[in-house]
């Protein structure tokens, strides 16, 4: 999508105009629900986030600034939004004595093109997956979002140091993974 | 590299990747790597990880959520102005009976037959208007909520949002008007005793 012309759109959507939101919802809907399936590790629960998401963007539309790309904003809001999902899915959870927070699907129901990617890619997938909560975050944040040490801390509202740790660990674990391959 | 007393650690290493680090920091590193075999292969997992990570194909959805995400939202235009009328009459209503009741239960303090209870009439009355005015501080929360979503889709109207009101402002007020209704109901408590007094031949 050209930026002037979703500037226009986005302008139409702050009017009110729920046509001009539908085209960016099919624009962005993609990109925002590979956000969610990387950072929950579940099907449905990455289509119903990916919705809530673009609902709460449409309810917070007047607070984004148009002269701004609108896909950043909305995937970091998407991170954001699975984030605080997955703090809230943790209180109300019967603690289980593996307290790595594995996401609770079997990838293999996954996306129908899920099959169709290499072996490799599958199990980098399942890698991240299997990767605690806070450091799957952290990995999305930075290398799939851009997002410097200091925005992720403010997104996470954590320390800069612990923003630090969750992302080295989190790359050392996929790491060493890759390494067994 | 987890070697606590090698000295560079790996956090570093993954700092200097991301261009995290001053220019010192940098050089410093810099000239280590030169020397160290072990961090230069630790870098190089981390760059390797890096580009692994950036061309991990993204998986397909299957189904448009457009559709669904705008029926949302229509659902919900069409039911806030309704819910939000409705809450700002209840909450005007609930205004007006607090403004109504206030004399009319001080009047009652003045009552003849009411004269011997006046101290434990105020205190009810006093309990009484608190427990009024909080639920009016509730409606006004469930008034607030349902006015930001609609004026939230009108940037015109921004400005008015009562989400900009502070809560503060808001327990501010509720507190200054229990003082100046308990201040009118003390106020008025003494005159019929005084009048009483009075009037004992």
């Amino acid at each position: 999508m050209a930026v002037h012309g979703e500037s226009a759109l986005i302008q139409r959507v702050q009017k009110g105009d729920l046509d001009a939101y539908g085209e960016i919802v099919r624009e962005y809907q993609g990109s925002v629900f590979n956000v969610c399936l990387r950072v929950l590790g579940n099907i449905q629960e990455a289509e119903d986030l990916t919705q809530e998401a673009f609902l709460r963007a449409y309810r917070n539309i007047s607070q984004y600034d148009p002269s701004r790309p609108f896909g950043p904003w909305m995937r970091v809001l998407a991170a954001n939004l699975c984030y605080n999902h997955l703090k809230k899915a943790r209180l109300v959870r019967v603690p289980l004595e593996d307290e790595r927070g594995l996401p609770n699907q079997n990838p293999q129901r996954g996306p129908e093109n899920f099959l169709e990617i290499s072996q490799e890619h599958q199990e980098l997938y399942q890698k991240i997956w299997e990767l605690p909560e806070n450091q799957r975050v952290a990995l999305e944040l930075y290398h799939f979002q851009g997002l410097s040490y200091q925005e992720m801390a403010r997104e996470m509202n954590i320390p800069l140091n612990t923003v630090r740790s969750h992302l080295y660990r989190a790359r050392q674990k996929l790491a060493s993974a890759l390494e067994e391959e | 590299m987890s070697d606590q007393n090698h000295p560079i650690q790996g956090d570093q290493l993954q700092a200097y990747l991301d261009d995290a680090l001053d220019a010192a920091a940098r050089a410093e590193i810099q000239d280590h790597l030169e020397i160290c075999p072990d961090c230069r292969e630790q870098l190089a997992r981390l760059e390797t990880l890096s580009s692994h990570l950036e061309n991990l194909p993204e998986l397909d959805l299957s189904k448009d959520l457009s559709g669904l995400v705008i029926s949302r939202l229509e659902e919900e235009n069409s039911l806030s102005p309704a819910i939000t009328w409705t809450l700002v009459i209840e909450a005007i209503a609930a205004g007006g009976v607090i403004a109504a009741l206030i004399p009319a239960f001080q009047a009652a303090g003045w009552l003849p037959q009411f004269r011997e209870f006046r101290l434990t009439l105020s205190a009810a009355i006093n309990v009484f208007l608190t427990q009024l005015a909080s639920s009016w501080l509730v409606w006004w929360a469930g008034l607030k909520l349902q006015l930001n979503q609609l004026i939230g889709t009108a940037p015109a109207l921004k400005g008015l949002a009562p989400g900009n009101l502070s809560p503060w402002i808001l327990i501010g007020s509720a507190s200054i008007l229990a003082v100046i209704i308990n201040g009118l109901l003390l106020g008025r408590g003494t005159l019929p005793g005084s009048n009483q007094n009075q009037m004992q031949p």
